[in-house]
């Protein structure tokens, strides 16, 4: 018994030494150092390779929804001109304050002006990011990447962070647009029976509102 | 070694849990990278070349009921026999160990632990192994029988959700990289089955050794069926070209799995599956290990070299620089090892001994007569 008990005792003070010894060697962030990007976008940079734009939400507390104007103010979007994708990460982080996490990114946005180039290099570098979900939506963008990020909004969805799950919803009623997501465009890039598809997106200027709404 | 009784499925249970945690760790990726999409079409020769292995050891320790390799060894050529067996036994078991080791370490870094150096996720995984086997080989093996459902369980799990992810045309070209490199050397992917070095070591723990037969087919059905899946699962969510280029291919299948819109992010829960799996591979195997040396040195308590052993495995972790050097290791170095020590020695072994054993006997018979 009395051998048990030190034993019990030994194991604790093992383990508890250990999560110390983690505990030091990483930084401790709460919610509030973290900024949650909903979309990236990606266009081709004036002065380097990409310009990336984050679309962050802003948490608002207060609680009127009349006017679709106050809707447009719920995330921002914020843009970066860089060589690679974690440089860009990097200086975002250095911009804002806060941590970029990309664990709830939800479209990934490429310009079609970039496209043209190739993108196997951005889909590698982001399907090898352990924070990004292989659900996140690829869709290549008509206009600026960083255009159709500021102009997304629904009429239908109040909450920003699900505009992209329901925005693709359409594919399974109708057959203009298809739900490729990272995992999908990086498996169909590789493979060698079939060509990787991806989601026309565009910003839609014939119409009259104030607003203007984007459809896929 | 003779004091310690363990039933039928307890016995499974060893055996499956270190096949299992080299499916999880490298083994479908080994198998995929030596013979492409024909991969299942390996898998299932090598469980038809393995339960022909396992019946010829089953068939060779017929005459020798209550003895294991050791032992045998002895009865073969004397002592000197059993002390090089069993160091070869402990040498290669501590090698073969250490490549799972420091995967598993290197893959926790990767994915979570970025900014810690690699001696602590080592000792992380390390100090609760040294602390069970403290409790004895018994809480050792009754941990395992908890963990070994929940393995088979995830993958069972890991199967069927990733069913709606599976591209069938991966299986093409059927023949992979050629018969050659599907029947003839992938036929060396047998060394997936590390539970059967084991095999030599458990038949004086059984509580009955009639159950040998069953313990060995047992292992070795469960084994095979996760196996099969695991390597179905990788082959038909990724391709080819992938799973033969990343580190992780199988944590990255996981991840694309998603059950609707609310469950996604499967492989955490995998993780915390593989992280069990590998406690449980080298609790089995410092216990054997201590077992082995109990047997060759004659000393009667082994509790303190629990830590010598334990550092031994962290050190011969660290002297791999990169994933270059493990992965080196592990496909080509240790996998020949496991060939020529298990199916080669091990095996020789038991034919020379039961070849005395006849000739013995049939002397004794002679002399009787006479």
């Amino acid at each position: 018994m009395k051998k048990t008990f030190l034993y019990l005792i030994i194991a604790f003070l093992i383990i508890l030494y250990s999560l110390l010894i983690i505990e030091n060697g990483t930084s401790y962030r709460s919610l509030d150092n973290y900024a949650y990007c909903m979309a990236l976008g990606f266009d081709k940079g004036e002065n380097s390779k990409f310009k990336i734009s984050f679309q962050i939400p802003i948490n608002s507390s207060g609680g009127s929804s009349s006017g679709s104007s106050e809707q447009s103010t719920s995330s921002i979007v914020n843009s970066v001109e860089c060589e690679t994708i974690d440089s860009g990460i990097n200086l975002m982080n250095a911009y804002i304050s806060q941590s970029i996490n990309l664990s709830h990114c939800k479209a990934i946005v490429i310009s079609e002006e970039l496209a043209n180039e190739g993108i196997a290099d951005i889909i590698y570098t982001l399907f090898n990011k352990v924070e990004i979900s292989s659900q996140a939506l690829v869709l290549i963008s008509r206009v600026d990447a960083n255009e159709l990020l500021n102009k997304s909004v629904s009429s239908l969805e109040t909450a920003s962070a699900r505009y992209f799950d329901t925005s693709i919803n359409s594919a399974y009623t109708t057959g203009y647009v298809d739900k490729i997501t990272l995992s999908n465009f990086f498996s169909a890039l590789n493979d060698n029976f079939c060509q990787p598809l991806a989601s026309l997106a565009s910003v839609n200027s014939k119409n009259s509102q104030t607003t203007t709404n984007s459809r896929c | 070694m003779n004091k310690i009784r363990i039933g039928a499925i307890e016995a499974v249970c060893i055996i499956c849990i270190i096949t299992l945690s080299n499916i999880l760790l490298a083994g479908p990726q080994i198998i995929l990278r030596s013979t492409g999409s024909s991969a299942l079409l390996n898998t299932f020769f090598i469980s038809l070349l393995a339960f022909i292995v396992f019946y010829i050891i089953y068939l060779l320790f017929k005459n020798f009921k209550n003895s294991d390799i050791l032992d045998i060894s002895s009865f073969l050529a004397g002592n000197w026999l059993k002390v090089l067996l069993g160091i070869s036994i402990i040498l290669f078991l501590l090698l073969y160990a250490s490549t799972n080791y420091r995967d598993m370490a290197e893959n926790l870094k990767i994915i979570y632990f970025q900014n810690i150096n690699i001696t602590y996720i080592l000792l992380l995984i390390i100090i609760p192994v040294a602390i069970v086997n403290c409790f004895g080989f018994n809480t050792v093996i009754k941990c395992n029988l908890i963990i070994l459902p929940l393995i088979l369980l995830t993958i069972l799990i890991i199967f069927i959700l990733g069913m709606p992810k599976f591209v069938l045309q991966n299986i093409f070209p059927i023949l992979g990289n050629g018969i050659k490199s599907t029947f003839l050397t992938g036929s060396q992917n047998i060394s997936v089955f590390g539970g059967l070095i084991y095999l030599f070591l458990i038949m004086p723990l059984l509580k009955r050794k009639d159950d040998f037969k069953k313990v060995s087919f047992t292992s070795l059905a469960v084994s095979s069926i996760a196996l099969t899946l695991s390597t179905a699962c990788l082959l038909f969510i990724l391709p080819v070209s992938i799973i033969t280029k990343e580190s992780i291919p199988f944590y990255i299948a996981i991840k694309q799995i998603s059950l609707g819109n609310f469950i996604e992010r499967v492989d955490i829960l995998f993780l915390f599956i593989w992280l069990l799996t590998i406690f449980s591979n080298l609790s089995i195997l410092i216990s054997f290990i201590l077992l082995i040396f109990k047997k060759i040195t004659n000393i009667e308590d082994t509790k303190p070299l629990i830590l010598t052993f334990c550092s031994i495995l962290l050190g011969i972790a660290l002297i791999y620089k990169n994933e270059n050097q493990l992965t080196l290791a592990k496909v080509t170095i240790y996998k020949n090892i496991f060939l020529i020590l298990v199916l080669g020695v091990n095996i020789s072994i038991l034919v020379l001994a039961n070849i005395k054993k006849k000739i013995k006997d049939k002397n004794k018979t002679i002399a009787e007569v006479n």
